[in-house]
């Protein structure tokens, strides 16, 4: 037999435009390509895409004055920055309102004041989580078989999702929560999937370590991590038969985990003498809540069908109907062909955060609320964006059905990419389409009419030293931009309470909320004016020198 | 800038519409209290008034204008003068307009203590059916022209208007209601058939459109109207309705010591028409004792431009003076025929030439939020532009405030000699405001009445009693007519039909199955609202509640009044639903104070409680009508569960299949292959 060697001759590349056609050609090609052992070709590219989009969203979003529009924004930031600047700074100042990772992570990133005062920092972050997300659903989708359309398919409705972009140019939680969940199931798809037998510390590393920060995150991770030990654990029994194995692998995935858990129950028992501080606690979660039933949240508690209901329309308004309609005709088909093997098992892994989201509504322990809910607000619905690998994974699938299988192929995957382009075009022609946009608005909105906005910028502007004394821990004070250090508030303890009992010995300026009439909750004005608003000694020791709304800004008289 | 000083003589008020309550609301005020029952002693009667007048700010005195029943002379106006100026005022009564050559003055000097005010009268100051009093404050201070004034006034309570003589009973439908009456009581059958129903509240729509600010008209069944405290021959008027042929027969009786009866006999479409035509301008046509075939269609087409004219402004609106003058208009949505979301006022005006020395602007309020500002230091003495009013400033009713500002530059409140007046002269005919047809009001009471469009049908379910069902609907239909500019056209339907039909209009007597049918968001069962807000506790578990709640359903809007008690409370519940019926009526501000969407009869309140839908937690009712959807999700999960056993069925048949193929094809391959132990031989 004759063997006809094809030789390829290469030309030099003769040009920089053939340069950049073979890049491309390259690129396409490796979009295309099977994963190897570790590396999946094409995820540069992804990133690099997705970095682009990071980035000019961030610049449009602190430009506007968008990436600062949510209190708990800013608060991320402020608690990471206390842990440097503040009057009583360490580690302590990371409370126990949220968990901690993403406050860690951004704790270099606001040493700069005018990264901190912009929200640029939150702006970094979340773009790397940006890029993370869509790299990781990215590789899932290689590793579960998924070819080139598929693929791109699930990244661009990540990077389309005009909710997601504009969370990822603030500080909020979401995107790294996200972040870490998809790295952790990239690498469990790797170790469930792989020819090579991997080894529990490449489980451990890849698969562990992101559970771990996941957890450390938002509580979405605490069920991404108890559901991942059962997975592998039913993975690696299926895989050997043996019960010791499987032991193994599971202890394996969770160690880093269970480490992370120890280290937070320790850190909550050491500073506040409570190991379930934060589950507990004064400024616990479930401690927050208590008050909301009598104002009319919460209302779906035990009523699975309005929690459905409410869920489902943040779903809408977060992700997309197209989305939703896809993902779920692509959940069919991913069980009709694989049931509930591996492949599917890793799928499904992406749903455990949505899943906890429901349960944990439906026993009153997270608090959403949209213009279909009861009762009508705009309040969390960003929580519904943890489907969104999900079901880009799961529309990838759909996708790679249609080029496997399918006589309809050309059609199917026109048919999805118009849809997928339609439902991109929905939340590009009016932002507030976003239920997470149209939030940030109102709390915009609320900020200026409330006159809060105008009297931060004020004190931002006129501050000349000497401290201040405001009842506000961090929904403002990087938007104030005054650094930490100049306030006495409650987050430093005892020495707030003496500025409080004797304010005269101790700032120069005082931010005060009085109370505001006809306002049918019981609105007493804060902290500071319970204690010295009307006392007659404040007022002959300060001047009032701004007003704004319910806002009063005082400077001591003389120095 | 010279401080603008305000003395009480150079702060005009020229409030067009205040102008015309003046002269209508200290007379009789049908909205508020009802005057006392009239006594007669030594031959002349006394007919008191409840309202209270207030005057001697440094305003132009105020009129006080009592109606005269017909046939009575005037012979005094009493009433009791009391005083919180700091010094003794001379308050002075003068009749108007003066029909003799020296005016009667009464001087009352009033200080710390009340003292009595008696102005005589006489038969030749009736005008139209009126007397009139011109009451001031007349000694100023001392201090200056300029001074602030005296800060305090003077109220005249527990007026009385003595007469003499004997009234004159009203012969004729065209004289039936005169400027004296105050009450009227429409009484139909009690088993009312619908179209009797339909008459009767016609007749409550009709009279009240037409006597709206003087005469409280209520409607009744024979039993209900029989529990009623006596009427005032002088100052009530009953309407019956009955029975009888095709054409209406209308008859006025009178017998004697009783009071004058308005008999309506007919059956058909004609009797409500009839009904609907006593209020009519036209009802001086229908003047003698008997009359038949009486009968009105209302045709009413309001446009979406409605000149400020139209809309009570008058014929000229003038803000002249120096200081700050003030003149406004009440806009309501119902008088466009409809709901508007937004609205521009076409101005077209008229000021007078501002000289150099002084200082001049106009300003535009819509519901006092500032629209438009003009400084008028030019030579432009027309004003001619356009402002749009957005829909976040539009309500139920609104208030359009022109305020017209010229102070000298140099300061004090007059110019100096030789100085023109300053005025601004708007035309009412060309100034128009231009409605863009659109809701842009919550669901709830300020969508009413522009919601109906001058219609209003009327259904009755089971949850009240005639009599009850019947007089609550009378007073809520009054309600709703006294805030409508145009007659509005009653129609009773079937309670079946309403819902089915998604009408806009008003439900009486509504069940818990209906309240369940309409969608209505607060149902009829036990509530609790929301911390911090009106109602502390749950409402509707162990004592009666009466609820008048306004929501929208699709594209329509409901007033739906309905009671419900624990068992063997029945009478309570009647009682509050009627009192919730009659609030919007009475109280003193009528429809237009209500906001929010529910009106809330307690038996432990003096008032009833108005709350918004968003105050009250979803009762279990609201929250199990979402259970369908956590149904569907448990489908879809089971679904999915069948799919994946399916496809691993089907999986594991096409193994097997694949299989026995192998296997086959493994066996052909054996029997094809020799063996070499066997011998073919």
């Amino acid at each position: 037999m004759s063997t006809l060697e094809v030789v390829r001759v290469e030309s030099p590349p003769d040009s920089l435009r053939n340069l950049v056609k073979e890049r491309v050609r390259d690129g396409w090609a490796a979009l295309d390509a099977k994963p190897a052992d570790r590396a999946v070709p094409g995820t540069l590219i992804i990133v690099g895409i997705a970095g682009v989009v990071a980035f000019v969203a961030a610049v449009l979003s602190i430009r506007s004055g968008a990436a600062m529009a949510f209190g708990d924004a800013q608060a991320h930031l402020t608690i990471a920055r206390r842990v440097t600047d503040s009057l009583s700074p360490g580690f302590s100042q990371l409370g126990t309102v949220w968990l901690p990772v993403p406050q860690l992570l951004l704790l270099p990133l606001v040493q700069s004041t005018t990264f901190w005062h912009t929200g640029i920092s939150g702006a970094i972050l979340g773009g790397v989580a940006l890029m993370g997300i869509s790299s990781g659903v990215y590789r899932i989708a290689a590793r579960l078989g998924i070819r080139r359309f598929g693929r791109l398919v699930a990244v661009l409705i990540i990077l389309t999702n005009s909710s997601l972009v504009y969370e990822s140019t603030t500080a909020m939680t979401e995107p790294t929560l996200m972040m870490w969940l998809v790295a952790s199931v990239a690498g469990l798809t790797r170790w469930t999937l792989s020819k090579r037998d991997l080894s529990a510390g490449e489980l451990m590393v890849f698969a562990g370590l992101p559970a771990a920060a996941a957890l450390l995150s938002r509580y979405e991770g605490w069920a991404l991590t108890f559901v991942g030990t059962l997975v592998v654990a039913l993975v690696a029994w299926r895989r050997r038969k043996d019960v010791k194995y499987a032991i193994k692998m599971a202890f394996a995935f969770a160690l880093w985990p269970f480490i992370a858990l120890s280290w937070w129950l320790i850190y909550n028992f050491a500073v506040f003498g409570n190991p379930l501080e934060f589950a507990n606690g004064q400024y616990s979660a479930s401690a927050l809540q208590v008050g909301l039933p009598n104002k009319g949240f919460l209302l779906y508690q035990g009523y699975a069908g309005l929690t459905i209901w409410t869920y489902a329309w943040a779903l809408i308004q977060t992700v997309g109907i197209v989305v939703i309609l896809l993902g779920l005709i692509g959940a069919f088909v991913l069980t009709w062909r694989r049931g509930l093997d591996n492949h599917a098992l890793m799928v499904w892994m992406l749903a455990v955060p949505s899943a906890f989201i429901i349960f944990a509504m439906y026993v009153g322990q997270t608090v959403m609320s949209n213009d279909h809910a009861l009762p009508a607000a705009l309040w969390n619905n960003r929580f519904a964006l943890s489907a969104l690998p999900f079901l880009g994974i799961l529309v990838a699938y759909l996708c790679q059905s249609l080029v496997d299988k399918s006589r309809f192929k050309r059609l199917g995957l026109s048919l999805i990419a118009l849809a997928i382009t339609f439902q991109a075009a929905w939340w590009v022609v009016d932002l507030n389409h976003s239920a997470v946009f149209a939030e940030a608005t109102a709390s915009t909105a609320q900020k200026v009419d409330s006159g809060a906005q105008a009297a931060m910028r004020y004190l931002g502007a006129n501050y000349d030293g000497g401290s201040i004394l405001i009842d506000e821990s961090g929904g403002i004070l990087p938007e104030i931009g005054i650094p930490l250090r100049e306030y006495y508030n409650v987050s430093i303890g005892d020495l707030y309470l003496e500025a409080l009992a004797d304010p005269v010995a101790y700032v120069r300026w005082v931010f005060m909320r009085i109370p505001t009439n006809g306002n049918g909750d019981g609105d007493r004005g804060d902290a500071i004016y319970g204690a010295v608003g009307e006392l007659g000694s404040f007022l002959s020791n300060y001047e009032e020198v701004y007003e704004s709304g319910p806002f009063r800004i005082y400077r001591r008289i003389g120095n | 800038m010279a401080s603008l000083c305000t003395p009480a003589r150079s702060f005009r008020v020229f409030v067009v519409l205040a102008l015309t309550l003046s002269l209508s609301a200290f007379s009789l005020s049908a909205a508020n209290a009802l005057n006392g029952s009239p006594t007669t002693a030594n031959g002349v009667i006394q007919l008191p008034f409840a309202q209270i007048v207030t005057f001697g700010d440094g305003a132009d005195p105020t009129i006080l204008r009592l109606p005269v029943p017909a046939g009575l002379t005037p012979v005094r106006i009493v009433g009791n003068l009391s005083s919180t100026l700091k010094r003794v005022a001379d308050v002075t009564a003068v009749p108007t307009p003066a029909t003799v050559s020296r005016p009667r003055v009464t001087h009352v000097a009033v200080g710390k203590s009340s003292v009595p005010l008696n102005a005589s009268l006489s038969q030749a100051e009736i005008v139209d059916g009126f007397v009139s009093l011109a009451l001031d404050v007349t000694d100023p201070p001392d201090e200056g022209f300029c001074a602030a004034g005296d800060p305090g006034k003077v109220t005249l309570a527990e007026i009385a208007l003595e007469v003499s003589g004997e009234p004159v009973t009203p012969t004729s439908p065209a004289n039936f209601v005169d400027t004296s009456t105050e009450q009227v009581r429409v009484v139909i059958p009690d088993d009312a058939s619908s179209t009797q129903m339909s008459a009767g509240l016609n007749a409550v729509a009709s009279l009240t459109a037409a006597f709206r600010s003087q005469a409280r008209v209520r409607l009744f069944t024979s039993k209900s109207v029989a529990l009623e405290a006596p009427l005032s021959p002088i100052r009530g008027r009953l309407v019956t309705i009955s029975d009888g042929p095709e054409e209406v027969v209308t008859t006025v009786v009178t017998k004697p010591g009783g009071v004058p009866t308005l008999e309506l006999k007919g059956s058909g479409a004609g009797l409500p028409r009839a009904a609907s035509a006593l209020g009519s301008m036209f009802i001086s046509l229908a003047d003698t004792p008997l009359t038949t075939g009486l009968t009105q269609t209302l045709n009413q087409v309001a446009g979406l431009t409605q000149p400020l004219e139209d809309l009570g402004a008058g014929e000229t609106l003038a803000l002249t003076g120096y200081g700050k003058s003030i003149g406004s208009v009440t806009v309501p949505q119902a008088a466009f025929g409809g709901p508007i979301s937004a609205a521009v006022v076409n101005l077209h005006a008229t000021q007078t030439v501002v000289p150099a020395e002084v200082l001049s602007s106009v300003n535009i309020f819509w519901n006092d939020f500032l629209v438009a500002s003009y400084s008028a230091i030019s030579k432009e003495t027309a004003l001619d532009f356009d402002i749009a009013i957005p829909s976040t400033r539009m309500r139920s009713s609104n208030s359009l405030r022109f305020e017209y500002t010229a102070v000298p530059r140099q300061g004090g409140c007059t110019g100096p000699v030789g100085l023109l007046p300053m005025g601004l002269y708007v035309d009412t005919k060309a100034t128009t405001v231009v409605g863009q047809r659109g809701q842009s009001l919550d669901p709830g009471f300020p969508r009413f009445p522009q919601v109906l469009a001058d219609s209003l049908p009327v259904a009755f379910s089971t949850g009240l009693p005639t009599s009850a069902a019947a007089t609550s609907a009378g007073d809520l239909v009054a309600g709703l007519q006294t805030v409508n500019p145009r007659q509005l056209d009653v129609s009773v339907v079937e309670a079946e039909a309403f819902i089915e039909d998604c009408d806009t209009g008003l439900f009486i007597g509504g069940t818990a199955e209906d309240a369940t049918a309409l969608a209505a968001p607060v149902r009829l069962s036990q509530f609790r609202t929301f911390d911090g807000l009106a109602l502390e506790f749950g409402v509707g578990a162990d004592s009666p509640v009466s609820v008048l709640e306004a929501f929208a359903r699709n594209s329509c809007n409901v007033l739906m009044l309905a009671a419900w008690a624990p068992t063997a409370q029945e009478a309570g519940q009647v009682d509050l639903a009627l009192e919730v019926a009659r609030y919007p009526v009475d109280s003193e501000f009528g429809w237009s104070a209500l906001y929010g969407s529910m009106l809330v009869g307690l038996p432990d309140r003096t008032e009833p409680v108005q709350l918004g839908t968003k105050d009250v937690v979803p009762q279990e009712e609201i929250k199990e009508e979402y259970r369908p959807y956590g149904l569907w999700f448990a489908v879809a999960l089971i679904a999915l569960v069948i799919v994946g056993l399916l496809g691993a069925l089907v999986r594991r048949r096409r193994l097997r299949k694949i299989r026995r193929y192998v296997e086959a094809e493994l066996r052909a391959q054996d029997y094809d292959t020799p063996n070499p132990e066997s011998t073919m031989e």
